[in-house]
């Protein structure tokens, strides 16, 4: 629908099109048939003339004064009665002879073929044929009265000959005109499709993609180029926009440190609205500075095997001391396609959130599904009621305040998922606490398989 | 307890500083990165906190050589870095624990005694010897479930020998844990501070070998 719509350049140019052309064929049609119809009338009007002649020269008047008609006149229906074809020779009011089909001249009873003196012209013949025909006064003697002598033809064969063209013309032009709607639709796609590579173009900008070395038409290459130049631009300003908010919020963690070591001077409730006010600053600069880092590029291949390995690495004193066993299960081929930094914020969190919860044990699994790259962590913690499986993605939740942290982890886990497309979702794990299932662009890197099985081969 | 406080932030060097020592550590400060790896070098700390980004030589960098030379002071990292990635490259990197700024002062105390706890391979926060009771985080000493009031040099010097149960300390490598290094001190001093531990804590919890230190056996 949206191809058809008023607004479409298509429409546009096929609509402008066919009525343009549509205005030059029946012009053009118009004026073939009349010229036809001149050519028609020419070469009839010649054929009288030549008839006259020869009318005049096979019929003469004998010593008499009755005509003599030496020979017939080349046309058969000029014998044949009411065929309109008629020729005449008559002196005065007195019709002297005539062509069979006006049958014998009698006197008092033969009509008068009143075709025009002199020139040819149209008129209504006997038996209210209409006619074109030509007459002309003939002296044979000089002594003699003049005799008049007519030729007329049907202006039916004209009409008849010029409707077969007009028919032929309209068919011709109508089949010129579709063709030519064809032909402006079938060019303004193609010349459309590079507007399309265009849109793609932009996709694959908005995405994150890498950029392609693409050939364009000579009207769109600046567009091109333009666009080019603002994704450097934009990339440049949010660049600087991310190492501004970085700077920033690493700038003021310094500060924020030296006064949360002085609220140990302060009174207890003091220390405590201290301590809350210093909480609430770090959670925003967190998750600003979270967000600043994270890019949503798809254009890395990250082990993620290598990123849970190294996370457990860095968590593994509380673990050990708390004797939690970890269980991990994730291919080696397994790629996150993304940010290394991003995925190590994502799988962090998570995991750390599997940290403070569980009682015994944490089961890690990662396996590519058609929806992408799964990550899955389960604990045998509390787990998550129902109800509150929602709100602990919500900004700044914290369902336990008695627990460390500031609560921010998982909403930044589905915030920096968002950027991805991917998506994060709670339930209870058969451990008997939460389940995490994460879902992410991914791949398996099939030629360090191949590499991998040869070895073992 | 003596601790190496790396930290460009005068402010922030300064008031930590102050909270450590509430807590009886003793603490000494670099403010660069030159500075501080030649003093963690020295061997004489029971704990290094460590900022990452310093002026002159950065924090991991220093980190790495010090591993390199196989010295194993903790090292608790402490910087406004927070990204999984930067905590996971300060551990590998033989970090043994990482805090991000901002942090309470509790936590970072809290941290600390862990760290040097585990240095010293006890897994709780609690040593007993014979009838006393020295728990590292509330800092306190009890007999027989009664506290004792010591002096934050007598819960060091107390605490240190514990820790190193059944080794004997020499009065050099105490006096360095104990005491802070502005003390320019002789032998006396440490003397001196066994002697009144002695009387509140009795003398045979600490034994004395002469020529070569005192143990807790």
């Amino acid at each position: 629908m949206g191809m058809w719509s008023r607004d479409s350049l298509l429409v546009r140019l096929i609509l402008g099109a066919a009525i343009w052309c549509g205005l030059a064929l029946i012009v053009s049609g118009f004026l073939l048939v009349s010229l036809f119809r001149q050519h028609l009338e020419s070469r009839f009007d010649s054929g009288l003339g030549d008839h006259l002649i020869h009318l005049v020269s096979i019929a003469r008047p004998g010593e008499d004064g009755a005509i003599r008609v030496s020979g017939t006149l080349s046309g058969a229906l000029f014998n044949r009665p009411f065929s309109g074809w008629a020729w005449q020779v008559r002196q005065g009011e007195l019709v002297l002879a005539q062509s069979v089909s006006l049958g014998p001249a009698r006197p008092g009873v033969a009509e008068i073929l009143e075709a025009p003196l002199g020139s040819v012209g149209t008129f209504d013949g006997p038996a209210g044929i209409r006619s074109r025909g030509l007459a002309r006064e003939v002296r044979l003697a000089e002594a003699a009265p003049p005799l008049i002598y007519s030729v007329a033809r049907p202006v039916a064969e004209i009409d008849r000959a010029l409707g077969q063209f007009r028919r032929t013309v309209v068919i011709a032009q109508l089949i010129l005109g579709i063709g030519l709607v064809v032909a402006v639709l079938y060019l303004m796609q193609t010349s459309l499709k590079p507007l399309d590579a265009l849109r793609r173009k932009v996709a694959r900008m908005r995405e994150g993609l890498p950029r392609q070395e693409d050939r364009w038409p000579r009207e769109l290459a600046p567009v091109a180029e333009e666009l080019d130049a603002l994704q450097d631009h934009v990339e440049r300003l949010v660049e600087r926009g991310r190492g501004e908010a970085a700077d920033l919020a690493h700038a003021v963690k310094t500060p924020l440190a030296v006064l949360s070591q002085l609220s140990i001077g302060a009174n207890a409730e003091d220390a405590e609205t201290m301590r809350r006010q210093i909480d609430r600053i770090e959670a925003y600069l967190n998750r600003h500075l979270s967000r600043s880092r994270s890019s949503g590029l798809t254009n890395q291949r990250v082990d993620v095997a290598a990123c849970v390995a190294d996370l457990l690495f860095a968590m593994q004193t509380e673990l050990q001391a708390r004797d939690v066993a970890i269980m991990v299960e994730i291919p080696a081929e397994l790629r996150f396609l993304g940010d290394e930094s991003d995925l190590f914020e994502i799988l962090g969190n998570v995991l750390d959130n599997a940290r403070k919860w569980t009682a015994t044990q944490i089961r890690v699994t990662a396996w590519l599904a058609e929806g992408g790259l799964v990550v899955a962590v389960a604990d045998d913690g509390p787990g998550v009621a129902p109800e509150q499986r929602d709100e602990i993605f919500a900004r700044g939740t914290r369902l336990d305040e008695a627990t460390p942290g500031a609560g921010l982890g998982l909403t930044i886990v589905r915030e920096i998922l968002l950027l991805y497309g991917g998506q994060v979702e709670i339930s209870a794990s058969d451990l008997g606490g939460a389940l995490l299932t994460l879902t992410l662009p991914g791949l398996v890197e099939t030629g360090r398989v191949a590499h991998k099985m040869e070895r073992q081969a | 307890m003596r601790v190496l406080l790396i930290e460009d932030d005068a402010a922030l060097a300064r008031a930590v500083s102050q909270s450590l020592q509430r807590a009886s550590y003793k603490v000494d400060i670099a403010d660069n990165g030159e500075d501080a790896e030649f003093m963690g070098e020295s061997g004489e700390y029971d704990a290094i906190i460590l900022d990452l980004g310093l002026p002159q030589k950065d924090g991991l960098t220093i980190l790495g050589e010090w591993r390199e030379r196989k010295i194993s002071t903790p090292v608790l990292i402490l910087t406004a870095r927070n990204s999984w990635r930067d905590k996971v490259q300060g551990l590998r990197r033989g970090a043994d624990d990482y805090l991000a700024k901002p942090f309470q002062p509790e936590e970072l105390e809290a941290r600390l005694e862990a760290l040097i706890r585990r240095s010293y391979g006890s897994a709780s926060s609690i040593l007993s010897v014979d009838a006393f009771e020295i728990d590292l985080s509330l800092r306190s000493v009890t007999r027989d479930g009664a506290p004792l009031d010591l002096t934050p040099n007598e819960y060091r010097l107390l605490t240190y020998l514990a820790l190193n149960r059944g080794r004997v300390v020499s009065k050099t490598e105490l006096t360095e844990h104990v005491y802070d290094q502005a003390f320019n001190l002789d032998s006396n001093v440490i003397e001196a501070t066994v002697a009144r531990l002695r009387k509140k804590v009795g003398s045979a919890l600490i034994k004395t070998q002469r020529g070569h230190g005192y143990v807790v056996p």
